[in-house]
């Protein structure tokens, strides 16, 4: 995929109708860290792979999935300081909707803002697009539970599950393979952890810790991270499942 | 008489000097209100509506000066719609009432309004708010506002109880509002009452010779 004169500006297209530099900006996500987001029959949950570049690094800090609102969580793949400023909006967005209209903004409003802000930066030519896939959990009373995915384009959708980064591929396999609408959140760490783990190959040299949070009817429909004692649990079995993968082919 | 006289003094500003009331009641609310708007002494529109639209199972009582409530009413109801359209399901009450409220509260040197919002909703049933002078937000199972309000407190306080059936709540209102207007000067005229269900709205007109009190 070559540009030749039509990718020095987002503000430009291509003959054939392309927007290259917004092509570019989501190829920055593709060669990032895996993220996953997954509903199950009670819950959501967000799931992300750390590299950690240096071994002077501080454990189980650096996050990649932040909280927007007490039960709205948002998880980042990509170009981490992007993602934070998108983050930063939505946190804003989040609670002046609070403000204004008595009631906590709704996953499918809240997207909305996201997106259409994200889309904005791939209008004009004196700024960048973000270089950032934005995941946004949540629970309201009268939606349940929402996931959606905001690209660098300004596209958002809503998921049962969806993926981006570079391990994305197998966790779509996995996600075609396993009906997550039928395990309950606690059922499905092991497999969430299954698919960060084969996402991982992709990095393989590097050291990583995996970070997961979620939204359950069991945690008081809060945004939070997953106890570290079950992500272990989790990723312990997720290896064995993966040993017995591997016998059996 | 001289029309000159009237046309050339100073005309008092128009208020909702006014009798309102809504009251809550098993699987609804009754909201009444008189139809006085007056200019001093001068009955600027004796068969006014008080009972303003601000969404389909919203509506608010005015008192106070007619042109800042209605000029408030009506970014209310043009922020409700928008709110509505991108929410994709009916607003809360509460919502209706916070947005009022932030009117009432920022600009409470430069107005004089006081406001009931009455609805339905379906998170939490039928639902009021008082929103006096200042900005602050009450919900109330019932309230009454306006000048004629202070007249009917007492038969307000003796009459009421809680959940009613329609008929009663819709006679208590009725004859609360009726009593205000026999004795409030600047309430008067007809009745409009309107009923909130979850299901319909139903607007009642009485006419001064069906008003129990007169």
């Amino acid at each position: 995929m070559s540009g030749s004169m039509y990718d020095l500006s987002v503000a430009t297209y291509s003959q054939e109708g392309r927007i290259y530099q917004v092509e570019y900006a989501t190829k920055a996500v593709e060669n990032s860290e895996t993220v996953i987001g997954v509903k199950c029959k009670d819950g959501v949950i967000l799931g992300a792979e750390k590299q950690k570049f240096s071994r002077l690094l501080e454990d189980n800090t650096n996050k990649r999935i932040y909280n927007i609102d007490l039960q709205t969580g948002m998880a980042i793949c990509g170009k981490l300081p992007d993602g934070r400023n998108i983050l930063q909006r939505a946190k804003a967005e989040s609670s002046q909707y609070q403000d204004m209209y008595a009631i906590p903004a709704s996953a499918h409003v809240l997207s909305d803002r996201v997106a259409q802000y994200v889309h904005a930066y791939t209008m004009y030519s004196g700024v960048r697009p973000f270089g950032s896939a934005t995941f946004i959990a949540s629970y309201n009373t009268f939606d349940g539970y929402e996931l959606y995915m905001i690209e660098p384009s300004g596209n958002k959708y809503a998921y049962h599950a969806c993926t981006h980064g570079k391990g994305r591929a197998v966790c779509k396999s996995e996600f075609e393979r396993r009906n997550f609408k039928d395990l309950t959140c606690q059922e499905a760490l092991v497999y969430i952890a299954k698919m960060l783990i084969l996402a991982h190959e992709e990095f393989k040299e590097k050291k990583y810790e995996y970070e997961m949070t979620w939204i359950t009817d069991n945690n008081g429909r809060k945004h939070q991270s997953v106890p570290q004692d079950l992500i272990n649990n989790a990723v312990q079995q997720a290896e064995q499942l993966i040993e017995q993968d591997q016998i059996g082919e | 008489m001289n029309y000159t006289d009237i046309l050339t003094s100073k005309f008092e500003p128009e208020t909702t000097g006014t009798t309102i009331m809504a009251v809550i009641y098993d699987g609804g609310l009754i909201i009444g209100a008189d139809s006085r708007t007056s200019s001093g002494q001068f009955v600027a529109d004796r068969c006014a509506d008080k009972i303003d639209y601000v969404h389909d199972r919203i509506f608010c009582l005015r008192s106070g000066s007619a042109a800042d409530t209605q000029t408030i009413a009506k970014y209310v109801r043009y922020y409700i719609d928008a709110h509505a359209q991108e929410l994709g399901r009916l607003p809360a009450v509460a919502t209706a009432a916070n947005l009022f409220r932030n009117f009432l509260y920022e600009y409470k040197d430069s107005l004089s309004a006081a406001i009931i919002v009455a609805g339905w909703d379906p998170y939490k049933g039928p639902q009021i708010f008082t929103l006096p002078l200042g900005g602050s937000v009450i919900e109330q199972k019932w309230s009454i506002g306006g000048s004629g309000s202070t007249f009917i407190w007492g038969f307000c306080d003796s009459n009421y109880k809680e959940n009613m059936t329609l008929q009663e709540a819709r006679a208590f209102v009725l004859h609360a509002v009726a009593h205000a207007m026999y004795r409030d000067g600047s309430s008067g005229g007809i009745i409009r009452l309107l009923n909130v269900t979850k299901d319909k709205i139903e607007r009642e007109f009485i006419d001064y010779k069906d008003v129990p009190v007169k």
